[in-house]
């Protein structure tokens, strides 16, 4: 588990958006990869671009609505009390591998 | 469904069946499960795990280290409340001056073989503990049914496992070093 976060975690600089900070990857690590480096739990898998196409379709105000309050098994803020929106934001790219792109009408 | 009425109807199951649930369950998005609504651009909320709590802290840091916390604390406004994971039921956390987020202050910072001791901050998630006290050598006797709590929440509230032979998360304390509202560090 902990060998699959660090090459999750050195894949992230491959990414075309923000690269998170290296306090945003610490939250990352503490508090969502608990989930979302494992299948069991129910969570979209870091890393893999199938799982994450139709959370994208959503559009960004959508997810950030489910980061925030919460969806099913996704914890309000992921458990992150030291996020802020900015922060979320960049958690939720670096989980899903690119940009969260705003709804199309 | 929203999760804390899932929680009511449920609630003879326990945490834990609801937890198993709620994860395998297949409810639509739309309906909020949150009692404060995400707005694009303010600052977010504090929630809980259950929905059932809330707050909109007007400061909230989030210190990486002791130095950090209690430079925090010594000028810290209104009601001060730390929170780790959130999975209290119980209107423990919310406060909405100053919320202190325990996040960053997460890692194992000394440890003694001899005694087979850790000095642990208390923003460290037992999810992750394992893996450092495995580095040492050394592991928790038991633990609560999930590794979501922090280390902080889990003493401050003594959630326990099963067993009749083992003692709850606090009472695998041996020392404590408490930083206080106004800077003071004791112990
Ligand atoms: C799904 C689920 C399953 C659960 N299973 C169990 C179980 O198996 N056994 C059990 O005993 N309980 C269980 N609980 C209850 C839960 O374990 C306790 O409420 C626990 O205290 C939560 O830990 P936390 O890190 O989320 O703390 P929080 O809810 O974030 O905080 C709890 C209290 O500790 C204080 N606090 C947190 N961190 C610090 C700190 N660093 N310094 C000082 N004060 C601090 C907070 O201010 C608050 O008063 C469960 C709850 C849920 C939702
Ligand atoms: C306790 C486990 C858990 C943690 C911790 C967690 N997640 Fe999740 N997350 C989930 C699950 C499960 C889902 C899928 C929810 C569903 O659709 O049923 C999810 C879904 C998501 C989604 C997609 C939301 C949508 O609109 O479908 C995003 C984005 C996300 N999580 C971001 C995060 C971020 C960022 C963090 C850390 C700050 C985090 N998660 C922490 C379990 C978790």
């Amino acid at each position: 588990m902990r060998l699959l976060i660090l090459i999750l975690l050195s894949a992230i600089s491959a990414y075309s958006h923000a690269a998170p900070t290296e306090r945003q990857l610490r939250l990352l690590s503490v508090n969502c990869l608990q989930c979302h480096a494992s299948a069991h739990t129910g969570a979209p898998v870091m890393g893999n671009p199938e799982a994450w196409q139709p959370i994208l379709a959503q559009g960004k105000q959508q997810i950030m609505t489910h980061v925030v309050e919460g969806l099913r098994g996704m914890p309000p803020l992921g458990y992150c009390s030291a996020c802020s929106e900015a922060d979320l934001v960049t958690l939720s790219e670096a989980l899903a591998g690119q940009a969260l792109p705003e709804a199309t009408p | 469904m929203k999760r804390r009425d899932f929680l009511r109807s449920t609630g003879a199951l326990g945490a834990t069946g609801a937890l198993l649930a709620l994860g395998g369950c297949d409810q639509p998005s739309t309906e909020p499960q949150s009692p404060i609504a995400y707005e694009p651009g303010k600052p977010v909320p504090w929630i809980n795990w259950a929905g059932n709590q809330s707050c909109q802290p007007q400061h909230r840091p989030a210190p990486a280290s002791i130095d950090e916390l209690v430079s925090v604390l010594k000028t810290a406004k209104g009601t001060v409340r730390a929170v780790g994971a959130g999975h209290s039921f119980s209107a423990v956390v919310p406060t909405d001056d100053t919320l202190i987020a325990t996040d960053l202050l997460s890692g194992v910072i000394d440890h003694d073989p001899v005694t087979n001791t850790a000095q642990v901050l208390s923003g460290t998630r037992l999810h992750d503990l394992g893996y450092r006290l495995a580095d040492i050598g050394q592991a928790l006797p038991n633990m609560p049914d999930m590794a979501y709590l922090a280390l902080g929440g889990a003493i401050v509230n003594c959630a326990h496992a099963t067993g009749v032979n083992f003692g709850s998360m606090g009472s695998y304390v041996n020392s404590l070093r408490l930083a206080t509202v106004g800077g003071i560090f004791v112990g």
